[in-house]
């Protein structure tokens, strides 16, 4: 199909991306747009430097190559190159989403499915709401000069229904979200919307402030999964590890980095946002456990990452679209779910919190989350809604502290944010995992 | 029918540095037409990124008026201007080396630090032209986005450099970068008291950004409802989308809607009083109130606002010029946020104290908590130019509360 020169690794991705992004604010259309873009991504290494360029001229892409290569020097010996070397050499075809293409789906019934809900966006002190539906299709491929010949498509489809609600001069904003990656999937009931407003109504009426410190915490499946991503994920992406031979030998597989009941797993295979059945250099996904029963078990990788560890690939080298060149990123991660309900995570506490939905999360050597509904724990029992800004701690000192993991492991999916690292942001990946129970947390 | 048409040409390298040392050159040229019309309230829009046939474009995005999207129809005054800030930073042949010679030099004078993530160097080039509308603008910049790692530390990055620069100066930028490891190897104790002045990035005014939408504000969500064109801040507290061609970098001085602020500058917050919301010219009809020029738009969305060229006006070229003695400068946070009652916290990951400007050393972790009206009012003193080193963000000092010390 295309013609790779000799002395040089090569490949190129192909990405034909659909997308409706559907926008209804206080019940008036605000955004309608449906786009379609194939775009591709050129890169040529040739054993001290890569070279990429992307084009929107997909019919003239080996004219984009060869100019590509123009800047590189041959290589003889690129094969026996470390990194040349690791690359899998994948053919297949994987399309999963053909007969069920959210690109088949009318104009008339998304919009429809986004007014019957729109119409149910209703409650007391909500000033201001808005309803969104959006969805995406992709059709990838992906060759290489080693020869692998990758095709496959990706979709999801969901609805994200934001109320804004104010009172007594303060305000609070949160969202019901359903995904799946069928258009059928995705259904919200009524009974839903009402207990979201209530919960809503509830809180921005009584919710009360907290006196900042230290406390036991639970924390939701949806908090779980950002706690999962922002706290030991990114830790987990090798590129930080680059370099630095002190931190990959303080980072060896084995090493104790939590409590015994920790496991965080992460994985392209689940259907959803994160799913990555093929990662950007044609890898294909596997099942990587980062932390087992509070021992380090391993880390994402990439080619390059890969071979300068000599390591395994995880099939983790992920682009957000066909504008960059992939690096290492996240697909789905998960905390393992163990045997603890949620009524015995709450009762073994005093006073605490916790934190049900969250508005967003980062972290570094200090995590930090920013919970949107929460409430306080008192003698075992859930009690008021209260105001918290951000709960924060050390990521290692928090991972040890994980006092009891809930049996009611959720794997979840979304249509809006994603993850952000370094110029690349909004890159979709699924998280979660159980509730989950903190013995020490500083709440603000 | 009113037409807009919108072109958009960005070209950019990008090196991408790893463990000190550039390992990729990433070449994009990105093209983006969009034509709107506007009939009878409604827009229509259509939109390419490539190679497009401008009336192929014309009758999609007149079609597209059948979706029904409503719209005021606002057009710009009839006038012509164009603006060429390009200039060459470093010669395009030169790149490559340049660029490797820099990290070669950051990487032997910082011998305990490793260095990532990116050189950027973009120009852009955008049109908009309705009746007898006609904006063009022309820029470019150099953007240092790295990332630095003190060797044998278990974080994925301990610290940073950014800076956007319109001219070259390799001394400048090892200047700033070991500025920064040096002071990271420093150690300091906490002044006394929980009380301290506090010199904070000026995007922690980000927090506040959706408080002065017109949705928030008209839709009495705003912490300042009903505060428009009051004094709500310090005096000295000016915030603004700055699209003035002589300050804004690689920023067309002209909004996504052709809309062009008074003296290119437009201000939400003018010496303390609450002067402008965020509004595109849709959320201006609606609501009544003025539209600013702060709309962005992806090539084929409709508009909506957009934070670019979000600055606070600086009182102050230095630190040590807003005020004397012990400030503690905040270099790296961690995701702060803002509860319903507009009660601020961020946590500190590294800090620095300062003395009359200079390091005394890097403080353990903590974090700040203010009220947002406080800290922008009765315990703001000043916004300082130049933060940590030249070309760096402008940063807010101001008093705030000191807590979880480690």
């Amino acid at each position: 199909m295309f013609q790779f020169k000799e002395g040089f690794y090569a490949d190129i991705r192909i990405e034909d991306r659909f997308t409706t992004n559907i926008s209804i604010k206080n019940g008036q259309l605000e955004e309608y747009n449906v786009t379609t873009l194939k775009k591709a991504f050129l890169r040529v290494f040739d054993g001290e430097m890569w070279y990429y360029s992307s084009t929107t001229d997909t019919d003239n892409i080996q004219k984009e190559l060869d100019s590509l290569y123009g800047y590189a020097k041959a290589n003889p010996n690129i094969e026996e190159h470390p990194i040349v070397k690791r690359y899998e050499v994948n053919k297949d075809e994987l399309y999963q989403f053909a007969s069920c293409s959210v690109r088949d789906i009318s104009a008339e019934e998304k919009m429809a499915k986004l007014t019957s809900l729109d119409a149910l966006l209703a409650s007391e002190h909500m000033k201001m709401r808005r309803a969104l539906y959006l969805d995406r299709n992709s059709k990838f491929e992906f060759y290489s000069s080693k020869g692998a010949s990758v095709r496959y498509d990706y979709q999801t489809t969901g609805v994200s229904l934001v109320a804004a609600l104010a009172h007594n001069g303060e305000q609070f904003a949160d969202a019901l979200q359903k995904s799946g990656v069928r258009f059928e999937e995705v259904i919200v009931s009524e009974q839903e919307i009402k207990s979201f407003l209530d919960e809503l109504e509830t809180y921005i009426t009584t919710a009360k402030a907290i006196e900042p410190g230290a406390y036991p915490v639970i924390l939701s499946p949806l908090a779980t999964g950002v706690f999962a991503h922002e706290s030991f994920g990114h830790k987990s992406e090798a590129d930080f590890m680059v370099g630095d031979e002190t931190m990959a030998k303080e980072w060896e597989i084995g090493k104790k980095v939590g409590s015994e009941l920790l496991t965080i797993y992460e994985t392209g295979t689940l259907k959803g946002c994160g799913y990555v059945p093929y990662d950007d250099e044609g890898t294909k996904a596997k099942m990587n456990y980062l932390i087992k029963d509070g021992r380090l078990a391993g880390r994402l990788h990439s080619s390059s990452t890969a071979a300068v560890m000599n390591e395994e690939l995880t099939g983790n080298a992920r682009a957000i679209n066909c504008d960059y060149e992939p690096i290492v990123r996240m697909t789905n991660t998960m905390i393992q779910g163990g045997s603890s309900t949620f009524d015995e995570l709450v009762a073994g506490i005093k006073h605490g919190f916790y934190v049900k939905t969250i508005k967003h999360g980062s972290g570094m050597s200090t995590f930090t989350i920013a919970p949107s509904v929460a409430y306080e724990i008192v003698d075992g029992k859930i009690a008021d809604p209260v105001k918290i800004a951000v709960i924060t701690g050390n990521v290692f000192e928090t991972l040890g502290l994980i006092d009891g993991v809930g049996n009611d492991e959720t794997a979840l999916s979304f249509v809006t944010g994603g993850c952000g690292k370094m110029e690349q942001s909004g890159l979709p990946v699924g998280f979660g995992g159980p509730h989950i129970r903190v013995s020490k947390m500083n709440v603000q | 029918m009113r037409e807009e048409i919108i072109e958009k040409k960005t070209v950019s390298k990008c090196f991408n540095i790893t463990a000190g040392a550039i390992d990729s050159m990433r070449i994009n040229t990105n093209v983006e037409t969009t034509v709107r019309v506007y009939e009878n309230e409604k827009i229509g829009i259509a939109g390419r990124v490539g190679a497009c046939n401008i009336d192929e474009l014309r009758e999609e995005a007149k079609k597209n008026l059948a979706l029904g999207i409503p719209y005021p129809d606002l057009p710009n005054p009839p006038v012509e201007r164009s603006v060429d800030c390009y200039k060459e930073i470093v010669p395009d042949g030169e790149l490559v080396a340049t660029m490797k010679k820099l990290m070669a030099r950051v990487c032997a004078e910082n011998p305990e630090f490793t260095f990532g993530n990116k050189i950027i160097i973009e120009e852009t080039q955008q049109k908009y032209v309705s009746e007898k509308t006609n904006y063009s603008y022309r820029g470019n910049s150099l953007v240092f986005s790295i990332t630095i790692k003190f060797k044998g530390s278990a974080n994925i990055m301990d610290e940073g450099y950014s800076v956007e620069v319109t001219e070259y100066d390799e001394d400048e930028i090892a200047k700033g970068i070991k500025k920064t490891c040096d002071s990271f190897l420093s150690k300091a104790q906490f002044p006394e008291g929980e009380k301290a002045v506090v010199a904070i990035d000026e995007s922690l005014a980000g927090m506040m950004l959706a408080h002065f939408t017109a949705d928030y504000y008209f839709n009495h969500l705003s912490l300042f409802d009903g505060k428009l064109g009051e004094q709500i801040f310090n005096e000295k507290f000016n915030v603004c989308c700055d699209r003035d061609p002589k300050r804004a970098k690689n920023l067309p001085f002209f909004d996504a809607e052709g809309v062009v602020s008074e003296n290119d500058c437009a201000y939400l917050i003018k010496d303390g009083v609450m002067k402008g919301l965020f509004a595109t010219k849709k959320q201006a009809a609606q609501y009544g109130c003025e539209y600013i020029g702060v709309a962005g738009a992806s090539y084929n969305g409709v508009p909506s606002i957009s934070g670019a060229g979000f600055k606070l006006m600086p009182t102050a070229d230095d630190i040590s010029d807003v005020v004397k003695g012990e400030v503690i400068y905040v270099s790296v946070s961690s995701g702060g946020d803002m509860t319903a009652d507009g009660t601020l916290s961020l946590p500190v990951i590294v800090s620095y104290l300062l003395k009359d400007g200079e390091v005394v050393g890097k403080l353990p972790g903590f974090a700040v908590t203010a009220s947002a009206k406080d800290l922008f009012g009765k315990d703001f003193l000043g916004v300082a130019k130049n933060g940590f080193y030249k070309h760096s963000n402008s940063v807010i000092v101001a008093k705030a509360n000191i807590v979880n010390k480690e």
